[in-house]
């Protein structure tokens, strides 16, 4: 073992060496197999198209599996969108991703929840308690920087509520910012508050993007420099009259243009979804 | 079915008791004072039942009594099958369906007959209406036939007239025709034109006037026709009123003879029933019999002439609508096919009547216990037999019928008695607690015994002789103090009446235990309490003693409406309206209670609220501070949800205004039902509005969202999943110490209401709007403070 150091084992022990390398295939085929239980856990297409018709997820995990999520479900009248970014990124984001994701079900599905801030406060509470976090100072602060929005598609009201993560919205080419409050969903320095929720009236045509911050702190362009919010919310606009697929190709296009040869940092998590008024009868 | 309220009406001092809700739970106590009418109230009932008044009963200024009783149907009471849905209208078929109770009312109409009938009130809207139906038309029927009469006397002058008219007309055109001849005998023998021209002109003339008269002929023959076929239309009419009103007049003979055979009858079955010797019952008997076949068949002319009466109203209705005789008595024989079939108002309440559980008055001297019986008059229901009625109970309780006593060997009879004896004796010591001495249990046995040469005419027959047995002695019933004889009657009264089980029963009690001692009147209450289920009783009182404290919802309270006049009329007040009776009325719950407690001023007369426990008392309290509840408000903590009960029953029973604010929780939920169906009675508004369970709130505690339960309440840092309820419960938390570490902080912080978060201000805020409505309070500022 004494060969063993950063460089991996010398190829001069071939027993080691061939340990090696079946390590690495099984850790690599173990991943793979992580990264398809990971994929089952997102909504399906189907469903997103069956409650959103037009929308677009641009996901580009850093590795096999992620620590970005993406949820969205219905029940009644309401669509509940969530885009988070767990503590690390990798096989520890991807455990996050799991926990979060089985939180918001179960906290969805029993229903006992005032609007998107109490849904963040509920997290809070289950992250909290599946980690053990109490506040001492010795125990891991990970948590999710999650963004949630229930849409009501008969009142067409959207209310948002933060970790974090902003939403933005793109109404006639002018972009709205709802910013997250600044604290995590999970052990945060300071005593729990309760997160802000922010009701929003909707309107026909109206883009939502809730994203992660992979892309904005890329590295990239001629100077090496992140990507900031700034040319973010600029894409975002420039974007935002075309479809569905083009939208995702333009920031697909751009994010590769930024990234170029440099190494992705990140998950990257980009949705969008234009927000139509119901017909009558759907209603 | 099982009575769940009666109303009372002209009975004696009760005027009109209004509805009286008895207490669900089968105990209804009737308390009040000397001659203010519970009595009044037994009897009723049991008139009730029976159909028979005493004339001491009626009022003075003549009004019969009027007893309606309100029956609950219990599983196994099909409606539809009690009634037979083909007897009512389909207009009735789906309100009665959906029916849970139901009422029937005895009317009397004088002192000795009187009906049962149903007294829903849509039967009651349906065939009210359908007798302002036939009384509408009778009256048209009336104002039809004089109006007859006269257009008839009218039409018959008028075609005096016309017929006179149409003589003229004829005696006109005669004339003419006449004239005519003789102008054309002239024309004829005329020779010279001059002349000739001027009889052809008069020829003319004649013709003209000939063909007038005859157009007025013709024109008055079709008057007179016409005039003939209104007579005979009028006449038509005219005779199906008389013969209306003449079955009408036959109908009041036959009815009038009817009530008189019913008199004869009723003054026959009197005397029947004081007959002293057999050969009089005989004769008497059979004099009854023949008026009642008598009766028979004017009830049954009665019957037809009613048909008959009823086809022709509403035939004639239909004539004088201006239908042609035949249609408007086929349609009158069609509709009368259909309402035929309608069971009346009395036949539907004989039926249902048939249903209803049996009330029995309980006696205590007919019940008594005997020293001895004849084993032929018990199996012989000798009902005169002294003390036959409380050996039948005895035998009823031992489980004995005429078979036991047909065993042949001796000895294994007197085995099976003397085992029976210790059975009865163990049951019956259960209840009859007192000694004789100090440990010396009384015992009750029965034995079969013959009489022997010492009594000739009965020598030889066996004969039941009871004993009641201590150590020291074996004692006849009538050796006996009247407390335990009685307390024995009563005890073998209620066991047989629970034990026949074929019909629900009501047992009437008028002052039980008046003889007994002040435990063995606990023990009357005892076997109430025992035999619930198997029977209702309704019993008066004065004693303090047959009242449970905790179960005021079964006191109804007697009372002069006039306080110290004992000729104002009698009011009931059941347990809802308790707090209106007066102090007199109440005190026998007063002498429980001990003291007033309003009067102490430790509690409020008005907006108290009962809450579970301390620990939610100290929330509320604390809150209502922050909160700067405007209103009046004294929280009432009872030591637990399951005391909630009593604390209700004592301001209750102190006529103490208050309401009941639970949490959403099986026990809470529990008391409120139980509370609900009884000392509440009934679902109505204004209960519902003095009880109140917060919904979805399993405890106090649970009104804190999870941040401020963790920052006020539990001062950690920690992920809490479940409700705060839960979390106290499974971390095996106590509630008292939260409770008090709390109110600590909140008082070391000086915390305001906002310094909660949304979701605790909220859920506050809803719970102070709903004590706002709960007390109907006037706002005072800050009054808490």
């Amino acid at each position: 073992m004494k060969n063993e150091g950063a460089q991996g084992p010398v190829q001069e022990d071939p027993k080691h060496y061939y340990d090696y390398l079946r390590q690495q295939r099984e850790i690599a085929e173990s991943l793979k197999y992580a990264s398809y239980i990971q994929q089952a856990l997102y909504p399906t297409e189907s469903l997103i198209a069956r409650l959103i018709p037009e929308y677009f997820i641009f996901f580009r995990p850093r590795e096999m599996v992620s620590g970005d999520f993406y949820y969205v479900s219905g029940h009644g009248d309401n669509i509940f969108i969530a885009v988070g970014d767990c503590t690390g990124h990798g096989v520890p984001g991807a455990f996050m991703s799991l926990l979060g994701i089985t939180f918001l079900n179960e906290i969805i599905s029993r229903g006992n929840f005032y609007g998107a801030a109490s849904v963040l406060n509920n997290m809070r509470e289950h992250v909290m308690k599946a980690l053990s976090q109490t506040g001492e100072e010795s125990e891991q602060k990970d948590g999710i920087d999650l963004a949630v929005c229930i849409l009501d598609i008969r009142k067409n009201k959207l209310d948002f509520a933060g970790a974090f993560n902003p939403l933005y919205m793109i109404r006639n080419n002018r972009l709205i910012e709802v910013e997250g409050d600044k604290m995590p969903v999970g052990i945060g320095a300071e005593e729990e508050k309760p997160f802000t929720g922010h009701s929003l009236d909707l309107e026909d045509n109206d883009m939502l993007y809730l994203f992660t911050d992979g892309f904005v702190d890329q590295f990239g362009g001629s100077n090496g420099k992140k990507y900031k919010y700034k040319s973010f919310r600029e894409l975002l606009i420039s974007v935002s009259e075309l479809p569905m697929q083009e939208q995702k190709n333009r920031i697909q296009g751009t994010f590769e243009a930024w990234k170029g040869n440099q190494r992705q940092l990140d998950d990257v998590l980009v949705c969008g979804f234009r927000y139509r008024f119901a017909k009558p009868a759907m209603i | 079915m099982k009575i769940t309220a009666f109303h009372i009406m002209n009975y004696r001092s009760i005027v009109n008791s209004g509805i009286c809700y008895l207490s669900p739970d089968n105990i209804t106590s009737l308390i009040g004072q000397n001659e203010s009418g519970k009595t009044s109230v037994l009897e009723a009932l049991r008139s009730f039942y029976e159909g028979q008044i005493t004339d001491d009963v009626l009022r003075s200024d003549q009004s019969f009594p009027e007893i309606t009783c309100t029956f609950l149907l219990e599983e196994g009471d099909r409606l539809d099958e009690i009634v037979d849905f083909r007897l009512l209208p389909a207009d009735l078929h789906e309100a009665m369906g959906s029916k849970h109770e139901i009422s029937l009312k005895r009317k009397w109409t004088n002192a000795r007959s009187n009906a049962i009938l149903i007294a829903e009130p849509e039967v009651l809207a349906f065939y009210g209406s359908l007798e302002n139906k036939r009384q509408e038309m009778d009256l048209r029927i009336a104002r039809s036939f004089q109006e007859l009469v006269q257009q008839t006397e009218h039409s018959a002058r008028e075609l005096q007239a016309s017929e006179k008219a149409v003589q003229d007309a004829r005696h006109t055109l005669n004339s003419l025709h006449a004239r005519l001849e003789d102008t054309m005998r002239v024309l004829n023998k005329s020779k010279k034109p001059d002349e000739r021209i001027a009889a052809e002109q008069e020829n003319e003339t004649i013709r003209q006037h000939m063909a007038d008269a005859e157009s007025d002929l013709k024109n008055r023959l079709g008057q007179v026709e016409m005039e003939k076929a209104a007579i005979q239309s009028l006449a038509e009419k005219l005779n199906a009123c008389k013969q209306f009103n003449e079955i009408a007049a036959q109908l009041n003979a036959v009815a009038e003879e009817a009530k008189v055979k019913s008199g004869l009858i009723l003054d026959a079955e009197h005397q029947y029933e004081l007959c002293s010797s057999d050969r009089e019952s005989r004769l008497i008997g059979r004099r009854l019999e023949q008026l009642r076949i008598s009766r028979q068949q004017v009830v049954n002319t009665l019957k037809d002439l009613n048909e008959n009466l009823s086809i022709k109203r509403k035939a004639l209705d239909r004539l004088l609508d201006g239908k042609n005789i035949k249609d408007a008595e086929s349609e009158a024989d069609r509709e009368h096919e259909i309402e035929k079939n309608y069971a009346t108002i009395e036949e539907l309440g004989l039926r249902l009547f048939k249903h209803v559980p049996m009330f029995e008055f309980f006696e205590d001297f007919s019940s008594l216990l005997p020293n001895k019986i004849d084993l032929e008059d018990l199996l012989n229901e000798n009902t005169r037999a002294e003390g036959y009625k409380a050996a039948r109970n005895f035998l009823c309780v031992a489980g004995l019928n005429a078979d036991f006593f047909r065993e042949k060997n001796h000895r294994i009879l007197k085995q099976k008695i003397e085992n029976l004896n210790s059975e009865i004796t163990i049951d019956f010591q259960d209840y009859w607690r007192q000694n004789v001495g100090k440990n010396d249990k009384i015992r009750i046995n029965f034995e079969l015994e013959h009489y022997d040469y010492t009594q000739p005419e009965k020598s030889g027959k066996p004969y039941l002789e009871f004993w009641i047995k201590d150590k020291q002695e074996r004692l006849y019933p009538k050796q006996r103090s009247r407390g335990v004889r009685w307390f024995l009657s009563f005890y073998l009264e209620l066991k047989a009446t629970a034990k026949e089980n074929t019909r629900n029963r009501v047992m009437l009690i008028d002052e039980p235990g008046l003889s007994l001692h002040a435990r063995a009147q606990e023990d009357v209450l005892k076997v109430f309490e025992d035999l619930k289920d198997n029977l209702q009783i309704i019993y008066c009182t004065h004693s303090p003693n047959l009242i449970d404290i905790q179960k005021l919802y079964r006191i109804m309270a007697v009372q002069r409406a006039k306080d110290a006049d004992e000729k104002s009329e009698t009011i009931v007040l059941d347990a809802r309206s308790l707090h209106e009776a007066s102090a007199d009325t109440l005190s026998p719950i007063y002498s429980l209670m001990g003291t007033r407690l309003n009067d102490r001023q430790f509690i409020f007369p008005k907006n108290n609220l009962i809450v579970e426990d301390t620990i939610t008392y100290y929330y509320l309290d604390a809150m209502s501070r922050l909160y700067g509840y405007e209103g009046l408000v004294h929280f009432i903590p009872a030591s637990g949800p399951e005391n909630i009960p009593m604390m209700a029953n004592i301001l209750f029973g102190w006529k103490i205004d208050f309401g009941l604010l639970t949490m959403d929780n099986p026990v809470c939920n529990h008391v409120v039902e139980f509370l609900q169906a009884t000392t509440f009675f009934r679902n109505d508004e204004a209960v519902n509005r003095k009880i109140q369970s917060l919904q979805g709130f399993t405890g106090i505690e649970d009104l804190f969202s999870t941040i401020d339960f963790k920052r006020f309440i539990l001062q950690q840092r920690i992920g809490i999943t479940v409700k705060n309820t839960e979390f106290i419960e499974s971390n095996n938390l106590s509630r008292l110490i939260l409770a008090t570490d709390f109110c600590t902080k909140l008082q070391k912080e000086g915390t305001h209401f906002n310094d909660f978060d949304e979701e605790s201000r909220r859920n506050f805020e809803k719970l102070f709007q709903i004590i706002q409505n709960m007390l109907e309070q006037v706002p005072v500022q800050h009054s808490i403070n």
